[in-house]
Parts: C-alpha cells; sequence; structure tokens
C-alpha cells in the first residue's frame, strides 16, 4: 500500500473505515448481517436497496419473507419526521417501502410532528403538523404507493396513538429508556413521552385487535434508530403481540462527505426532491469522488467507488443491474472517468425528479 | 506405524477439500495408518432407508478405494440406540428393522460394487471386549467429569439433559467408546458434539481422534424461505439417517418408499440458491451418482467427481434421470 499514491490510500482508508463500521454495526445488539438472506431470497424479491448492499442488517426478516413466500400479507411501518425537507436518502428508503409493498405489505407511515416539536425543529406544533399536510404527504402520494394499503398518520391528529401510548407507559422504566437512548435524548417530559411511549404506540399500533392484530411487521430504519426497536420488541412480548422485524438501512451518504449522512442542515451535501435540474448538476459536479489523485494515476490504479458519492447515487438509484455492475468494474479498473460518471448520475437524478 | 503415500494423500486431501462432499475434518485426517478401520454409525426409525445414507455408504467406498486396500469399513446399525429413547414405541418391531435393514444395505453394497464396506448390528459389536472394555472406560470418565457431561449437553434435547445425566449421558458414552475403536470416524456435522468429547478422552485411553464431516442432509423445499426460519436445519442439516427427523420424512428420498412420481417433483420442484455452498439437497444427490459412477467404473478420480457433481446439479432434468437409475438398481 505504500508504494500507492497518498489520494489513493486516503480513499481506501475511507472504503475500510466505512466497511468496518457497518461490518461491526451490523452483528450488535442482536442484529445479524444480510449475507444468508441475500444467498437464500431469490433476486425478484430483493429490494434493489437491498441487493445493492445498501441494506445492511436485518432482525427477524425471516418472518417476513416466509409470509412473502406464501403469498400472505404483512405490514410495513416507517415514520417521517415532517421537519425534514425530502431528500434523495429518503427516496432510498420509500423506493424499498414500494418494492416492499408490491411484495404483499401494507404500508403504515407515522408522521411524527410531536417529534418534530419536541426536539425543537419546528418552532410551533403546528409547523411540524402543516409541514406533514402540505409538503410531505402530497410528495409521498407522487411515490407510487398503493393507497388502499397506504396509510399516512399525523400523530397529534390520533387520539387512538395517544391512548396506546399511554397504556403501554406501564411496560418501560426510566432506566430502560436512559439506557437505551441517553440522557442528552431525553431533556424534556415530552421527549421521554415520544421516545418512550409515543414511538412504540406507531410501531405496536397495527397490531391491536380492532386493526386485525397480533401481525408480523417489518420496520426499515437507520442504525441510529435500532434502540427503538430493540425496545419495541421487548414491549411486544410483554404485550402479547408479535415482535417486529427489522432492517437496518446505511445511512445515504453526503455529496461533500461519503462518512457523513446527508441532511438538510448541509443543502449543497444533499439533493432534495424539489431540487431544479441545475442545481442537480451544479452539487453533483461539486461531489467528493473516489477518483485517485492525477488522471494518469487513476487509469494507472483505478478508483475506489465505495468512497464515492456520486457511485453511490447509481448504486441507489439506476435501476439497471449490469450498467451498474459495468460502471463499478469500469471504475475499479481506472477506465471510469469522473467526468462521464457525473454527467450520467446527473442524467440519472434529474430525469428521476422530474417524475415527482 | 508407516503413513499413506503421497499419491494417496494428494487425492485424500483433493476429496477432504471438495466442499460440496466434506464439510469438515476433526484431527490429522490426511495422517492415517496404512491399514486402518473406519466407522460410519448410524440409528434408524420406521420410515426406511435414506437417501442420504446412501451418500455415507458410497463416501465410505470412494474413501476406501483412494486409500488402499488396507482399510475396513463399517457400517454400524444402532439397533439398540434406535430405542434407547424412552419416547420410542413399537420398540421390538424397530429391533425386528434393525435386522432386516442390514440385509437390505448388504443387498444396496453388492449391487452398488461397494467391497470395502462391511453393515452389522452395533448390538453386535457391543458383544465384543475391546468394544466392552472401552465404552466402560469412557462411561466412568463421563460419570467423573462435570467437564465432560457439560459438553455433551449440546447432544440431547433441553428436556432431557436430566434425564441423561442421571443415566450418565449413556447414549453419548456408548457412542464415543465404538467410535474410539477405529481409526477414523465418518458422520454428519452434528456428532462434531460427541468428538468434541472423543477427541478429549482419546487422548487418555486411545491413539489420536479423527473425524470426517459430511456437507449436511437438506430436505426439499418450494418455499425459498425455509431454511432462514429453520436456522438449525440450515445449519446442521437433517440427521442424515432417520428420514423421519423434523417430521420431514416426506420432504426426502426414502429408498424403496417415495416413488419416483415423487423423486421427480422433488427434483424438479426445489428451491435452491444459486451458490452451492448453501443448504442445496440436490448437491447431496449429485454427488450419490457422481461417487457411484465412479466406483462402478473403478475410475476414481477425485478432480472429475467435483466437476461432474457441478454438472448435475445445474441438469436437474439428468440428475433424475441418474437418481431414478441408480434406485430402480437397488430397490
Amino acid at each position: 500500500m505504500n508504494n500507492y499514491p497518498v489520494e489513493y490510500q486516503k480513499k481506501l482508508t475511507i472504503k475500510k473505515r466505512l466497511a468496518d463500521y457497518y461490518r461491526e454495526q451490523s452483528v450488535k445488539n442482536g442484529l445479524v448481517g444480510m449475507e444468508k438472506i441475500l444467498a437464500y431470497t431469490p433476486v425478484e424479491l430483493q429490494p434493489r436497496a437491498m441487493r445493492r448492499g445498501l441494506v445492511v442488517a436485518q432482525m427477524g426478516y425471516g418472518d417476513i419473507l416466509a409470509l412473502i413466500a406464501q403469498h400472505k400479507p404483512f405490514t410495513i411501518i416507517s415514520g417521517l419526521n415532517p421537519s425534514s425537507q425530502l431528500h434523495l436518502g429518503h427516496k432510498v428508503l420509500f423506493d424499498m417501502l414500494l418494492e416492499l409493498q408490491q411484495m404483499g405489505g401494507e404500508l403504515y407511515i407515522p408522521l411524527t410532528d410531536d417529534e418534530s416539536y419536541v426536539d425543537d425543529k419546528v418552532d410551533k406544533l403546528l409547523d411540524g403538523t402543516r409541514n406533514a399536510k402540505e409538503k410531505i404527504i402530497p410528495v409521498l402520494r407522487k411515490m407510487g404507493f398503493d393507497d388502499e394499503k397506504t396509510h399516512y398518520l399525523i400523530d397529534t391528529e390520533q387520539v387512538e396513538l395517544y391512548k396506546f401510548a399511554i397504556e403501554l407507559s406501564r411496560y418501560v422504566s426510566m432506566a430502560e429508556l436512559t439506557h437505551l437512548f441517553g440522557a442528552e435524548s431525553l431533556t424534556n417530559p415530552g421527549q421521554v413521552f415520544y421516545r418512550g411511549c409515543v414511538q412504540l404506540a406507531e410501531i405496536l399500533m397495527p397490531q391491536l385487535p380492532q386493526n386485525g392484530g397480533p401481525r408480523h411487521t417489518l420496520i426499515p430504519v437507520g442504525i441510529d434508530q435500532h434502540p427503538y426497536i430493540l425496545l419495541a420488541r421487548d414491549v411486544a412480548k410483554k404485550v402479547g403481540m408479535v415482535p417486529p422485524s427489522e432492517l437496518v438501512m446505511r445511512f445515504f451518504p453526503s455529496l461533500e462527505d461519503p462518512e457523513r449522512k446527508m441532511s438538510k442542515s448541509s443543502p449543497e451535501s444533499a439533493l432534495f426532491l424539489d431540487d431544479k435540474p441545475e442545481n442537480i448538476r451544479r452539487k453533483i459536479k461539486r461531489a467528493f469522488t473516489g477518483a485517485v489523485g492525477s488522471l494518469e494515476e487513476h487509469k494507472k490504479f483505478g478508483g475506489v467507488p465505495e468512497s464515492c458519492s456520486v457511485f453511490m447515487l447509481q448504486q441507489a438509484f439506476n435501476p439497471d443491474d449490469v450498467e451498474v455492475n459495468n460502471l463499478y468494474d469500469r471504475y475499479v479498473n481506472g477506465d471510469l472517468l469522473m467526468g462521464e460518471l457525473k454527467e450520467k448520475t446527473s442524467e440519472l437524478i434529474v430525469d428521476l425528479l422530474g417524475t415527482i | 506405524m508407516k503413513n499413506i503415500t503421497v499419491n494417496t494423500r494428494q487425492q485424500l486431501n483433493l476429496l477432504l477439500s471438495e466442499k460440496l462432499i466434506v464439510q469438515k475434518t476433526l484431527g490429522d485426517v490426511d495422517k492415517l495408518p496404512t491399514k486402518i478401520r473406519v466407522l460410519y454409525g448410524e440409528t434408524y426409525d420406521k420410515y426406511g432407508i435414506t437417501i442420504d445414507s446412501l451418500k455415507y455408504y458410497l463416501f465410505l467406498e470412494y474413501l476406501a478405494r483412494i486409500i488402499d486396500n488396507n482399510i475396513e469399513c463399517i457400517v454400524a446399525e444402532g439397533d439398540l440406540h434406535s430405542v434407547i429413547n424412552p419416547s420410542v414405541t413399537e420398540k421390538n418391531y424397530l429391533l425386528q428393522v434393525g435386522k432386516e435393514r442390514v440385509g437390505q444395505i448388504g443387498r444396496i453394497f453388492e449391487r452398488l460394487g461397494i467391497v470395502h464396506v462391511n453393515v452389522n448390528l452395533m448390538s453386535e459389536s457391543f458383544g465384543e471386549k475391546m468394544i466392552i472394555d472401552m465404552v466402560s472406560k469412557v462411561s466412568k470418565l463421563v460419570k467423573e467429569s462435570t467437564d465432560l457431561q457439560n459438553l455433551l449437553i449440546p447432544t440431547v434435547l433441553k428436556n432431557r439433559v436430566a434425564q441423561e445425566r442421571e443415566s450418565g449421558f449413556r447414549y453419548a458414552a456408548e457412542a464415543i467408546g465404538l467410535a474410539l475403536n477405529f481409526d477414523l470416524k465418518v458422520g454428519p456435522p452434528r456428532e462434531e458434539n460427541y468428538d468434541k468429547v472423543a477427541q478429549i478422552i482419546g487422548k487418555e485411553v486411545a491413539e489420536e481422534y479423527k473425524a470426517i464431516y459430511l456437507r449436511p442432509s437438506y430436505p426439499f423445499t418450494k418455499d425459498f424461505s425455509f431454511y432462514l426460519t429453520h436456522p438449525e436445519v440450515e445449519e446442521y442439516g437433517l440427521t442424515p439417517y432417520k428420514a423421519g427427523s423434523n417430521k420431514l420424512q416426506d420432504q426426502r428420498i426414502v429408498i424403496g418408499v417415495t416413488s419416483e412420481e415423487m423423486i421427480g417433483d422433488l427434483i424438479a420442484s426445489a428451491y435452491v440458491p444459486q451458490n452451492f455452498l448453501y443448504a442445496n439437497p440436490l448437491v447431496d444427490l449429485a454427488s450419490i451418482v457422481a461417487m457411484s459412477e465412479q466406483i462402478r467404473q473403478d475410475k476414481i478420480d477425485v478432480f472429475e467427481l467435483g466437476k461432474r457433481i457441478r454438472i448435475l446439479i445445474q441438469d436437474r432434468g439428468q440428475l433424475t434421470i441418474k437418481i431414478l437409475e441408480l434406485l430402480r438398481e437397488i430397490v
């Protein structure tokens, strides 16, 4: 490795750090890696994000696959904080939710306007509610979900949700909450009630008898949300419900730094669903790649696609598996130059967002 | 003691590294003496002889032909061990089945050209003084050692641990005692739990304990999620010689019992993962066909064996024809 250019070593180091991070996270706290799921599941039943390696771990997903194999229904729950401006990181999740829904999932999307408020992400409680209604739900409706099998639930408008949250409050102790989330995430009573009870109720409510439960549920989450699922599995057992299954997704990388999350707080690092084509092209043009130093060095040593925020866009959104594999091979062989990759990717994303 | 020849060792190493047949080994299996005795022990139930047992019989013959003529392989039919569990009903019937089974297996050997392997009832072996002495030594060591007993716990169901402790893990002690009279044991991977203890005891009472574990035996299933929801079957497979293992007798091929039509359907409709190294019942069938072909042609070539297995796995039509031809010969 010492004979390689500095830039190449740097990109390899990023690749290694990311791989180590996800390898370590994917077996923590009861999670299991995806190797066997990918080995046994027919390719046509693997959502794109899964077969492209964007899903890094699971817990109990075999139970969901058993239902899919038998053409039986199951429930998917995926909450969304409506303080967020929707970006491509969300779109990866929506695409997977759509594919899972097409395999038999009934989709519940809790819009957590209460969370937005207790976490100080909006000025007024009503701002979150309004965002959910006016900005988020209209976009979600364009994602192709089956209206009859999709439930958009704004937390503060769900009386039943809060009643159920109160019922569940007896099954969770403060010590447990502090252990799972850390005191820094529980700084006001609203956060305690939301994290300790409301989010649990969002996860378990489809399992209430009046909603057709108990039933198998699947929750796709980011790695940072795993504690919620652990708590929900624990409480589900206590109240005679089915412990929810979980799919853990990678963080979607910032355009500027593949080791950071795409986030609205850094607008140049994110591609928003309402970005104009010229903004998309500008941001992708400036994005961080896995290219290695000079053109000559890049051709000689090849690039590192695993450290490339632009290639990640191809991985997540290019529907053509063969083309993505081909781009990968050309990238590592040094045959794919970043100008071509960025141009192709810009067109891919402009077309994609043009349809929303 | 003189070791086996270099050429033999090369073929043996090739066979031991063929992941579609051998899962793993215990001890220095490639350092075998020129004259060796090999054991494969099996119990049984009322459903008949599985095709998975046939794989073991053929493997023993294949191994014998690689090593040379100074090898004696024994298939020990565990008649008493098949009825030792208090939950087993029809004990007398099963003991009778054992005697008939020895005859059936003998006929299978004749028809497939298996000449280096003998079959006998384990109860007869337990009349031999050497084996009685070894079993007695092992039983004593197990009864005296809580550590050894703890190592044997994974070999029994959780609800039977107390009962087994009380009996001094009799079943395991006898299985280990028998195996320690041989130079090498062949068996399914789950038996590693016994063999860890056999290895410890072997250091005190016999030579180094050696074992070869064949790839697990898997049921045929149309459901791709089966192995994800049955992780234990995925890891260890079914008990190869007990057709009713996990009550999946209808998803296996039982010699002379499963109809040709059913065999065709099981093979045609089996869901198998793309990577052969994961659970795949076709791999066993392909191994059986490939080993039996080379044995009958007396052309033992491990490299060609691996190639033939890989071709057969990918051609279910051909595999079905070959398996049916083989079964017609032995039924």
